[in-house]
């Protein structure tokens, strides 16, 4: 019993959400672990909901299992709220409360540099967006 | 099938992408320490630092140490035993770098007692009941006096001697020194000028015993 393989199943809109889910799981550990850019409690929450995606997405397409994207979601769209609010934080539109000083690093510190505007929760909230429109948009093909 | 193969292989891809990446950065963190501990090989020392083992030994170990640091408290035995296993070839300095909150005065206790000639005993003391005096990270200095009990101080002349400017001016040496030298967390171990990079008792008893060899050939 071959899986079908038409290329309009949408096996590709999961590969991608993994794929993102993945770079984001191993490109924050790279920034703690490799370059000791330590998490900040909020990057920490983010973690628990994206973490996750890149194992649950795996096993979904290892192989294809639909229903997946009923689990994955939740996950998503809750660090996707998350995210947003991160960067919100750290455009300054929401205050963060003053943090004393040596007491773990400031959810609006950290500095990225990356072309002079790329942050690390504008980051988290892009790949937790296209997450979210990979899962959707593959829910929707799934229907039918 | 073939789905399933992309899947893998994008997996091993990533996952080797990044150990290739830690790989090059822990390498290059590691030149760079040595590098900053060969800047700064003259912060290693300082006089009247708290010594142990014999004053002719050719290797030294320094450790910038946290009273209130666990890591250091299970560290402590692991040198110990590496100066009786090696008893007029290696010795040991000790710097302060009290990272914990409160800290910072029980280091100044243990500098008084340095002055009346007991650092270790009361270093000793402190480690045994570092339970008691060191909760969920803070330090509580007080609770840290009474647990040295034992030891034969005299109290006046610690208290005198802990906010004295002989001691402020050490305990901030050594502080600056660590800051000079790159160390950010306790125990941080130098062996003969050579900083321990990767941490662990096992790296530690390589770097003494790379130096052993060094110094007294094999």
């Amino acid at each position: 019993m071959p899986p079908q393989q038409n290329s309009h199943d949408g096996w590709t809109l999961l590969f991608i959400s993994w794929l993102l889910a993945s770079t984001a799981t191993l490109g924050s550990l790279f920034l703690d672990k490799a370059l000791g850019m330590e998490p900040c409690s909020l990057c920490w929450y983010q973690r628990v909901f994206m973490y996750p995606l890149a194992v649950i997405l795996l096993v979904g397409l290892l192989p294809l299992d639909r229903r997946v994207a009923r689990y994955a979601l939740p996950l998503a769209m809750t660090g996707w709220v998350l995210a947003a609010y991160h960067l919100l934080m750290y455009a300054g539109v929401i205050p963060e409360s003053l943090q004393p000083c040596g007491s773990g690093p400031s959810c609006t510190e950290d500095d990225l540099g990356l072309f002079g505007f790329i942050n690390i929760p504008m980051l988290s909230l892009l790949s937790f967006s296209a997450i979210v429109a990979l899962l959707l948009a593959f829910m929707k093909r799934t229907k039918q | 099938m073939k789905r399933n193969v992309l899947v893998i292989s994008a997996a091993v891809f990533m996952v080797g992408v990044f150990l290739m990446a830690m790989l090059v950065i822990k390498a290059q963190e590691e030149s760079g320490a040595h590098t900053s501990a060969d800047v700064h090989a003259s912060s290693l020392l300082r006089e009247n630092a708290p010594t142990a083992g014999s004053a002719d030994a050719r290797v030294t170990i320094v450790e910038f140490f946290d009273p209130a640091c666990g890591t250091c408290r299970a560290f402590h035995p692991i040198v110990k035993g590496i100066l009786r296993e090696h008893p007029d070839r290696v010795n040991l300095v000790v710097r302060y770098l009290p990272l914990h909150p409160g800290s910072e005065d029980v280091v100044r206790i243990l500098e008084a007692a340095r002055l009346q000639g007991k650092f270790w005993e009361a270093l000793e003391a402190g480690y045994a009941a570092q339970a008691q005096w060191a909760i969920n990270h803070q330090a509580n200095p007080e609770l840290f006096w009474r647990s040295i009990g034992s030891v034969d101080l005299d109290p006046e002349r610690v208290s005198l001697d802990m906010r004295s400017l002989v001691v402020s001016q050490n305990v901030q040496q050594d502080m600056e020194d660590a800051r000079k030298l790159g160390v950010d967390r306790t125990p941080g171990f130098f062996v003969n000028g050579r900083p321990l990079v990767e941490f662990g008792q096992r790296q530690l008893l390589a770097l003494v015993d790379e130096a052993l060899e060094r110094e007294y050939g094999r």
